[in-house]
């Protein structure tokens, strides 16, 4: 089972990386962890947004196994169910993110000269500006204003869109960087040129021939930014502007907590904990992959 | 070398031009106008008085125009009034300017001063049990979220151990120990958060530059691995270094928000932060316009810094 | 009109780069003439030969005539059109009537692609046919190349180089065009297999009725497979003729040196650039007056001054040479010899 085909080497030289599967194999669990959140619910017999104001901040039992929070919510179940969302929100947003990055990189590297620097230019901007104050803003505009429907201003997801919207075209970046840099030697390839031969024009080339050859450059940069999304994610729902109670995530958990921290400082240790164990994980195995799919890249 | 600085001075200042549009159409964007906020604390306007108000304070006309007229005011030293501070905007931001570049340039100072020692030590024994090491931390770093990481530097040294203050700022007529003692958790938080990955680029920066043959020249003349390392490698190696400092500061002041939010310390991230969510729109605009000039003077200063370790740097768009 | 009597044409063809070359002063910016006044005819049928060193031009040459580059200078006649001037939209109906087959068959198929994406592509971008019309295409064309039909799921990566550049040639059939551009189709080839690939290029030239342009270093190659060569010496053709014309009767001494230093004529053993003493001149600060006159043994005062033309030799073997010695030249070096 030696086959020499890209793939098959790749794999090979990721199994050397045994930080990156450790992570792999937590984020699994986790994932796992969270979507059986429902399961947990029954075992324990309450629900993670049930309020007891009878016990309030109680310490870790058998019927609560992180204790309770000033609500008298369970913490363990509160923590799976902002997993779900800090999870959810991540990804969603690191891949809505990578395809903007991704069109961005193409068209710079791709159509060149002034197109390239126009692009880079404006990339270089978004990457020098102070984003966080500018996001606070984005967050506070009235939806209202904008012309958006009520039905969707007044949902109750709109929190979840509207930070995927934002963290989105914020953390789109670094994949514009890499596919920039990636397309610029993929179109010296003859294959393009071969394309061109055939009669495909700038688009075809472009989506059909480079992009399917940008695919481990995205899977690498996808996995980079997710840790970065969901940290960016977490601060924006710890300020208060982002994933809005009484849905919880990992990030507004933390908001109430730090009132707490004198009285109830475990309540401020676990979704922290959770954050910096997910987001390293997932840097830990980007910075796997990178190594295994592209070998020459010294990050 | 003057073409170079005055072209990204230039191009800073366009910029900034541009941000201050964006910022003003999309502060205007927030719930509720100045009129609003006259009208709730004055229940006896009539829709009439309203509408009146409104053309008196040119807020009927298109955006361009009081954008325009906003710029105008603003370029002839007119910044307006804090609603929340009840005091012309300058006299609010400029202390709060100052805390802020204390706070920042203490916490990148440390930044620096870690990582590239650390950066330059994982590169020089590379795959070895140090550099492992160096590797799991820079990797830490980048990864644990900035508020966090307060919440647990006030739980270990404010909570258990007591030894410092969990926020705020020293009274003015408290002497330097008290002063430090309030600076040094948030500065503890900001320059963690920075330090994982000027580690990093310290150290694949060095790896890099270790690779060249006239690293090798002197080590086959005699030089020892460590006078090679830190005399001869060190300075070419931070040239890259450096250009990716200059577009971290913006990532710099975002951390600097978040912690002078959770510590309350009156700089200009917390007052962003606090005019937001007051309504403050005159306050917002301009505090989020000094900060990106912040930025954007900081971006100038390490490019003239990278313009003196490069001295081949002549004209510019040599950027890697 | 007689373009008509011609696959192609080309008129004073000219093509030039803009390059930075590194100076003491810093980036220069310099224009390289890789192909300078090239005029030839190729006619139905016919293979024409171009030779010549690596650097010559013989590739750009090669690209202008399959439309990858816009001539600076001069014009091309393709199937009677004026190809040279027209605007990217305008050229993609005339992809079909050239097509060109790469050096390197492993970075010229995209390697995401399967054999069947890549011999459909064409026919989606031109034909209305339904997907079963152009799957059947697609499977004959491999077998017409010595592949069998079921290959058409695979990835490049699944072939070896000479199966590669079989699928190459394939791609290259698909639009049915009268003439291909082979630029050094067999060079990146092991040697056992570079015959197999000329022998199949031979017997589609019948099935198909094409007409080649076939580019190489390899003399013996060359004499193989074309009716017609060209030499090329730095972006000029220095000498044109039928095959035997040219082997037994150079008239230039560039094409003398060449041939001279090819004792026999066999494969692998008849590569240019080993033959002649030193390198060809930059392209970037040509010689005045003849481009060989610094390497040649014959090189006269009128050599340094003036550029020679193509001047007919023997109009029965359409030959042709760029030599202002070319009628004193077989005994200059008869006398050398």
């Amino acid at each position: 089972m030696t086959s020499n085909s890209p793939l098959s080497l790749a794999a090979r030289r990721f199994r050397r990386h045994k930080l990156a599967i450790f992570s792999a194999g937590l984020l699994l669990l986790m994932i796992v962890l969270v979507m059986a959140a429902p399961l947990f619910e029954a075992l324990l017999g309450v629900g993670a947004n049930d309020v007891n104001l009878m016990s309030r901040l109680l310490p870790p039992s058998l019927a609560h196994p992180l204790g309770t929070d000033e609500l008298g919510r369970d913490v363990f179940l509160r923590l799976l169910y902002g997993g779900r969302i800090s999870l959810f929100t991540g990804l969603t947003a690191a891949v809505f993110a990578a395809s903007i990055g991704t069109v961005v990189g193409l068209f710079a590297g791709f159509l060149g000269g002034r197109v390239d620097a126009a692009l880079m230019r404006l990339t270089d901007s978004v990457i020098a500006l102070p984003l966080l104050p500018l996001l606070i803003v984005l967050v506070a505009i009235d939806l209202n204003k904008l012309g958006l429907p009520q039905s969707i201003v007044e949902s109750e997801d709109v929190s979840f869109y509207r930070i995927v919207f934002i963290v989105a075209i914020t953390g789109w970046t670094t994949v514009a960087r890499l596919v920039r840099g990636a397309t610029l030697s993929l179109k010296e390839q003859e294959f393009v040129m071969a394309a061109r031969g055939v009669g495909a024009g700038n688009m075809r080339i472009m989506f059909r021939h480079i992009l399917p050859n940008l695919l481990s450059v995205i899977i690498v940069a996808v996995t980079l930014s997710i840790g970065t999304v969901i940290l960016l994610e977490s601060v924006l729902s710890f300020l208060g502007l982002g994933i809005q109670p009484p849905m919880a995530s990992w990030g507004n958990m933390l908001t109430n907590a730090q009132q707490l921290i004198w009285e109830a400082p475990m309540l401020a240790v676990y979704p922290g904990l959770l954050i910096f164990v997910t987001v390293i994980s997932f840097n830990f195995l980007g910075d796997g992959l990178q190594d295994a799919l592209d070998p020459k890249a010294e990050y | 070398m003057r073409r170079f600085l005055l072209s990204r001075l230039l191009q800073s200042l366009v910029v900034l031009v541009i941000m201050s549009f964006v910022i003003y159409a999309l502060i205007g964007l927030m719930p509720g106008d100045p009129i609003d906020l006259m009208i709730s604390a004055n229940p006896n306007m009539t829709a009439a008085d309203a509408a009146a108000l409104r053309a008196i304070y040119g807020l009927d006309l298109p955006i361009y125009e009081r954008y325009w007229n906003w710029l105008t005011a603003a370029l002839q030293g007119d910044l307006g009034y804090s609603r929340l501070f009840g005091q012309p905007v300058l006299d609010v931001l400029l202390p709060a300017l100052g805390n802020t570049v204390i706070l920042m340039g203490t916490a990148f100072t440390l930044a620096v001063m870690v990582a590239i020692p650390i950066g330059t030590l994982a590169a020089s024994k590379p795959r070895s049990a140090v550099d492992y090491g160096i590797n799991l931390f820079a990797f830490a770093g980048i990864s644990i979220p900035s508020f966090w990481l307060a919440l647990m530097l006030i739980i270990i040294f404010s909570v258990s151990l007591g030894w410092l203050p969990a926020g705020g700022i020293a009274s003015a007529n408290a002497g330097f120990v008290e002063y430090i003692s309030y600076m040094v958790l948030p500065v503890l938080t900001i320059a963690t958060l920075s330090i994982g990955s000027y580690t990093r680029y310290t150290r694949s920066s060095m790896l890099e530059t270790l690779r060249h043959d006239y690293i090798r020249t002197a080590r086959a003349k005699g030089a020892s691995r460590r006078r090679v390392v830190w005399k001869h490698a060190l300075r070419n190696a931070l040239i890259p270094v450096v250009t990716i400092l200059a577009l971290d500061f913006g990532f710099l002041f975002s951390g600097a928000l978040v912690t002078e939010t959770i510590f309350s310390w009156p700089g200009m991230g917390k007052l962003i932060f606090d005019a937001v969510m007051g309504n403050d729109f005159n306050l917002a605009l301009v505090a989020l316009l000094f900060a990106t000039a912040l930025v954007l003077t900081a971006n100038l200063l390490a490019d003239l810094c990278y313009a003196w370790l490069d001295p081949r740097i002549v004209i510019g768009g040599g950027k890697v | 009109m007689p373009d008509l009597d011609y696959v192609v044409s080309t008129r004073n063809l000219s093509k030039r780069f803009d390059t930075r070359i590194a100076t003491e002063k810093g980036w220069e910016k310099r224009t390289v003439a890789a192909v300078s006044d090239v005029s030839l005819d190729i006619a139905p049928g016919e293979t024409l030969g171009l030779v010549g060193e690596s650097g010559c031009g013989k590739t750009t040459l090669g690209r202008m005539l399959s439309l990858f580059y816009e001539p600076s200078d001069g014009s091309i006649t393709l199937k009677g059109v004026d190809v040279g001037k027209l605007k990217p939209r305008e050229i993609k109906p005339m992809r079909q009537q050239v097509q060109m087959i790469f050096q390197d068959p492993m970075s010229s198929l995209n390697p995401r692609h399967t054999i069947e994406s890549i011999l459909t592509e064409p026919m989606k971008i031109f034909s209305r046919d339904p997907a079963s019309v152009r799957r059947k295409k697609a499977g004959d064309l491999l077998e017409s190349v010595g592949l069998p039909a079921n290959s058409l799921s695979k990835y490049p990566h699944e072939f070896s180089g000479g199966q590669r550049q079989r699928i190459t040639i394939a791609r290259a059939l698909v639009l049915n065009p009268g003439f291909i551009v082979a630029d050094e189709p067999v060079s990146a080839l092991d040697v056992s297999v570079q015959s197999q690939i000329l022998n199949l290029l031979q017997d589609i030239k019948q099935e198909f009725h094409l007409t080649y342009l076939f580019i190489s270093h390899d003399l013996a190659v060359v004499h193989h497979l074309a009716d017609r060569v060209a030499v090329m010496y730095l972006g000029r053709i220095v000498e044109i003729a039928d095959r035997d014309a040219l082997f037994t009767d150079a008239r230039h001494p560039y094409t003398q040196s060449l041939l001279s230093s090819v004792p026999t004529i066999v494969p692998n053993k008849s590569k240019i650039g080993r033959v002649l003493q030193g390198d060809p001149p930059s392209p970037i600060s040509p010689p005045a007056g003849c481009p060989f006159h610094p390497r040649c043994p014959h090189a006269v005062d009128a050599c340094r001054e003036k550029v020679p033309t193509l001047e007919t030799v023997d109009a029965k073997y359409r030959h042709e040479a760029a030599c202002h010695r070319k009628d004193e030249i077989k005994r200059l070096s008869g006398d050398s010899t």
